[in-house]
């Protein structure tokens, strides 16, 4: 089965989001990834995960 | 670029990803489409505080480089990304261009150490992608990638000899410092 990032990312249309480790909840976001990472270091998160919010991140050809 | 690892393991040594399922935008073409799969991995900077920083990246077999966000390489990898060599006027497919500064890093994927990867740091905003892309030079040099979209799998192959030994962690940038309130007994 996928990973599914429609869920934890479904209210992040834009900025850095940092994810949980396990990809399955946002721990932090903010407009840098220095905003984004803020929260989950503090809170001792040893491996969030860094990807910018989208509304879509579908219909691109990288 | 080399692949290093603590582990006794050899070339051939396969990993398995699943896909990343992604929200995306029903269209006329598409009518029904609310979500598509996509070939992400999260890479990991390791930082000597004991920590790590997670970026997802892409695997794009179109792009002839890997390429990165800016910010990535100035507030996680504190790096001063235009002192890199430049490459002008990167061509995308919608035909805008970018300029891309690169820089030889390191970071892992699983339970590999990659080193002396050629990356080039993209000007904030114009990579098109809201993630790394991991292309030919430097990834698909070194990795048989193998994609199983029906089973929402794909595996990477290691093609080349490991090395023993770890890379080196990364100073904690000053954007990533963390102040811990100092508890007070009353």
């Amino acid at each position: 089965m996928a990973i599914n990032l429609v869920k934890p990312l479904r209210n992040h249309t834009k900025g850095w989001v940092a994810l949980s480790p396990d990809l399955k909840r946002v721990v932090g976001s903010g407009s840098t990834p220095k905003e984004a990472l803020k929260g989950p270091r503090s809170k001792g998160i040893k491996k969030p995960v860094l990807i910018l919010g989208a509304e879509d991140y579908g219909n691109i050809v990288p | 670029m080399k692949i290093r690892t603590t582990r006794r393991d050899y070339t051939g040594v396969t990993l398995p990803f699943k896909y990343s399922k992604v929200r995306s935008k029903p269209s006329p073409a598409f009518p029904n489409k609310k979500s598509a799969l996509i070939p992400l991995i999260p890479i990991y900077f390791p930082l000597t505080d004991g920590t790590s920083i997670g970026y997802d990246c892409i695997i794009d077999s179109g792009a002839d480089c890997c390429f990165f966000h800016w910010e990535i390489g100035e507030e996680v990898l504190g790096l001063d990304v235009k002192k890199g060599k430049k490459m002008p006027k990167v061509l995308g497919i919608t035909g805008d261009t970018f300029d891309a500064y690169f820089h030889s890093i390191r970071f892992k994927i699983e339970g590999w150490d990659i080193d002396d990867v050629y990356v080039g740091f993209v000007d904030k905003g114009k990579l098109g992608t809201k993630y790394g892309i991991l292309g030919q030079l430097d990834f698909f040099d070194v990795f048989q990638v193998i994609f199983e979209k029906s089973n929402d799998s794909f595996k990477l192959i290691s093609m080349i000899p490991f090395e023993e030994g770890k890379i080196e962690p990364y100073e904690v940038t000053e954007s990533l410092k963390v102040s811990c309130k100092k508890k007070t007994n009353s």
